[in-house]
């Protein structure tokens, strides 16, 4: 997760636990990265450009990113349990391949809407598609 | 008969001859459809008067209930990322403010018909022009502003509203409201409610010269909040402090009082939809039938005169009922009022009104109401009003008015906010942007 032109990019990361994640610096200024959330506190201090750190995600859940220097940044990064997550793209659609078939459940996250969680019956073969937080 | 008859009639030519368009005090705000990218007919039956969405939508602090973020199009600007909150109070609190100035405009063209008067035909084009403002600023704040500017001769500028408003609990059941306002006790809004340019006579009505009235905004604190009930519609009350002085400042110490309280039974619920449903879609149409019974009561305490002087001592209190039946809108009110002078003089004054309003096409709403009004002071007006009106929608934003004003007893020449009561007529055209 970059911090350029004073945001975190991208906004919103998902990964499996376990993942680390590094984060550069490549804005002129310099940034702090921390998180107070309970699934996984951390500060990685103030550091200048080019300067990368990082961080591993032990546990699942969504932790929340701050910069103690510029107040408007924030992001998320959001560690799930399995392999079998998609981030959507710009126009809200998402993709996860190779779901062994049967019955699951899917759980959407968005930042500002209530968690949805729907069953999903997945073929042997083919498709199926499952919306999630309808906008108006 | 045929002097009653006659303004009637000149109402009804005017109407065919020149389409005007017209609005009421203007308190609907293009703002709000701006920022949703919806209708004004979401909120109003015809603006200003709100259908139950609209009146879920204000209580809400303006938003949609748990929904707002499905429906924004122009999403707030953050004041600090959001993840701020869980580390307050170690640092400031992060707020927003709306991506563009919610401001919106509304002019107001009239024609006047007084056949008593010298001059039996006016026309004041415009008649008025508001600034309105509303929205809200992040989580659990919002605010609305009223600026008016009035034409006859000369111009005169008023603030007629300016608060902010405090959502303190996690639901809407207890706000904090602060400014100049239009005070909870009020039994129907002269903002939200009526549909005539005639006030509410129970709004309008003072129990002796240069006394109290409810259409007096005032400055002050009111805390106020809505809940539905288990069947939808529910319950809202508000209690408040202020000056008493409506928009000027105060010339005593002591502050009036005031409180009220209501039931809806059935309907849609005065904060949203009835249990966990959330609002799926903004509907535009059809909005104004919401099948059920409203009751409610209020009650006002004040002081009235100088800091060095002995003060009229006054209190108003009263029962209001809305009704609505399909198509049909029957509300009223009663207000009993007591003013005890400093001479030791007692005044009693009574003031009701019945009014209702039938949807026929959904742009085309029919009104009719009955105002009376007495009291002991001998400059009492003693008022027996009636008040037919009908208010076209030619557009969403643009309304064409015409009502008339037919004394039918007490004093007809007596006077009522400075102009004579006699009868007249007025068109009205008006268009909000």
């Amino acid at each position: 997760m970059d911090q350029k032109d004073l945001r975190f990019v991208p906004h919103v990361l998902a990964i499996q636990v376990g993942t680390a994640v590094v984060f550069p610096n490549t804005d002129p200024v310099s940034h702090n990265v921390f998180s107070i959330s309970e699934v996984k506190r951390f500060n990685l201090g103030l550091y200048g450009r080019s300067t990368v750190r990082r961080v591993t995600f032990d546990k699942p859940g969504v932790v929340e990113l701050l910069c103690n220097v510029h107040l408007e940044m924030g992001a998320y990064i959001v560690v799930v349990k399995n392999g079998y997550f998609a981030q959507t793209g710009s126009d809200g659609t998402y993709r996860i391949t190779g779901i062994p078939a049967g019955q699951h459940r899917l759980r959407g996250w968005h930042e500002r809407l209530p968690i949805q969680e729907q069953g999903v019956a997945v073929p042997e073969n083919g498709s199926v598609t499952l919306d999630f937080f309808g906008r108006n | 008969m045929k002097n009653a008859m006659k303004p009637l009639a000149v109402m009804l030519l005017l109407l065919a001859a020149d389409l005007f368009l017209w609005t009421a005090r203007a308190a609907a705000i293009p703002a709000f459809a701006r920022r949703y990218e919806t209708a004004c007919t979401t909120c109003h039956v015809v603006p200003p008067k709100l259908n139950a969405f609209g009146v879920a939508f204000r209580n809400s602090g303006y938003r949609i209930s748990a929904d707002d973020e499905k429906f924004i199009k122009q999403p707030d600007v953050p004041l600090g990322a959001p993840g701020w909150k869980k580390i307050w109070p170690k640092n400031v609190w992060p707020g927003a403010i709306p991506d563009r100035v919610p401001l919106s405009v509304a002019v107001e063209m009239v024609t006047d018909i007084n056949p008593s008067d010298p001059v039996k035909l006016n026309f004041a084009f415009p008649e008025e022009v508001e600034l309105l403002a509303g929205g809200t600023l992040g989580d659990r704040l919002s605010f609305f502003s009223d600026l008016a500017f009035e034409f006859g001769d000369g111009t005169e500028v008023g603030l007629e509203r300016g608060h902010i408003n405090f959502q303190l609990s996690e639901s809407h059941v207890a706000n904090l409201k602060i400014g100049l306002m239009e005070t909870g006790a009020t039994p129907f809004s002269r903002f939200s409610n009526r549909l005539t340019d005639a006030d509410y006579i129970t709004s309008d009505f003072r129990a002796r010269d240069g006394g109290f009235r409810f259409r007096a905004r005032q400055q002050g604190l009111e805390l106020w909040g809505a809940r539905n009930g288990p069947a939808a519609g529910g319950f809202q009350y508000s209690a408040g402090i202020v000056n008493g002085t409506g928009d000027g400042s105060d010339n005593n110490s002591q502050k009036d009082v005031y409180g009220s309280a209501s039931y809806k039974f059935g309907g849609y619920g005065v904060t949203g939809p009835a249990g966990t449903a959330g609002v799926d879609t903004l509907k535009m149409t059809d909005n104004f039938i919401d099948n059920s019974v409203e009751i409610g009561v209020f009650g006002y305490q004040g002081w009235t005169g100088e800091a060095d002087e002995e003060k009229d001592d006054f209190n108003r209190v009263g029962v209001k009922l809305n009704a609505y039946i399909d198509r049909l809108n029957v509300y009223g009110t009663y207000v009993r009022g007591r003013d005890n002078l400093p001479s030791g003089v007692s005044l009693s004054s009574n003031a009701w009104f019945v009014e209702a309003d039938v949807v026929t096409l959904p742009w085309i709403v029919g009104t009719v109401r009955y105002d009376q009004a007495t009291g002991d002071d001998s400059t009492f007006l003693h008022v027996k009003r009636v008040i037919p009106a009908i208010s076209m929608m030619i557009r969403a934003n643009v309304i064409l008015k015409a009502e008339g004003h037919i004394y039918v007893g007490g004093e007809k020449n007596s006077v009522l906010n400075g102009d004579v009561a006699h009868n007249k007529a007025a068109v009205r055209l008006a268009f909000l942007f």
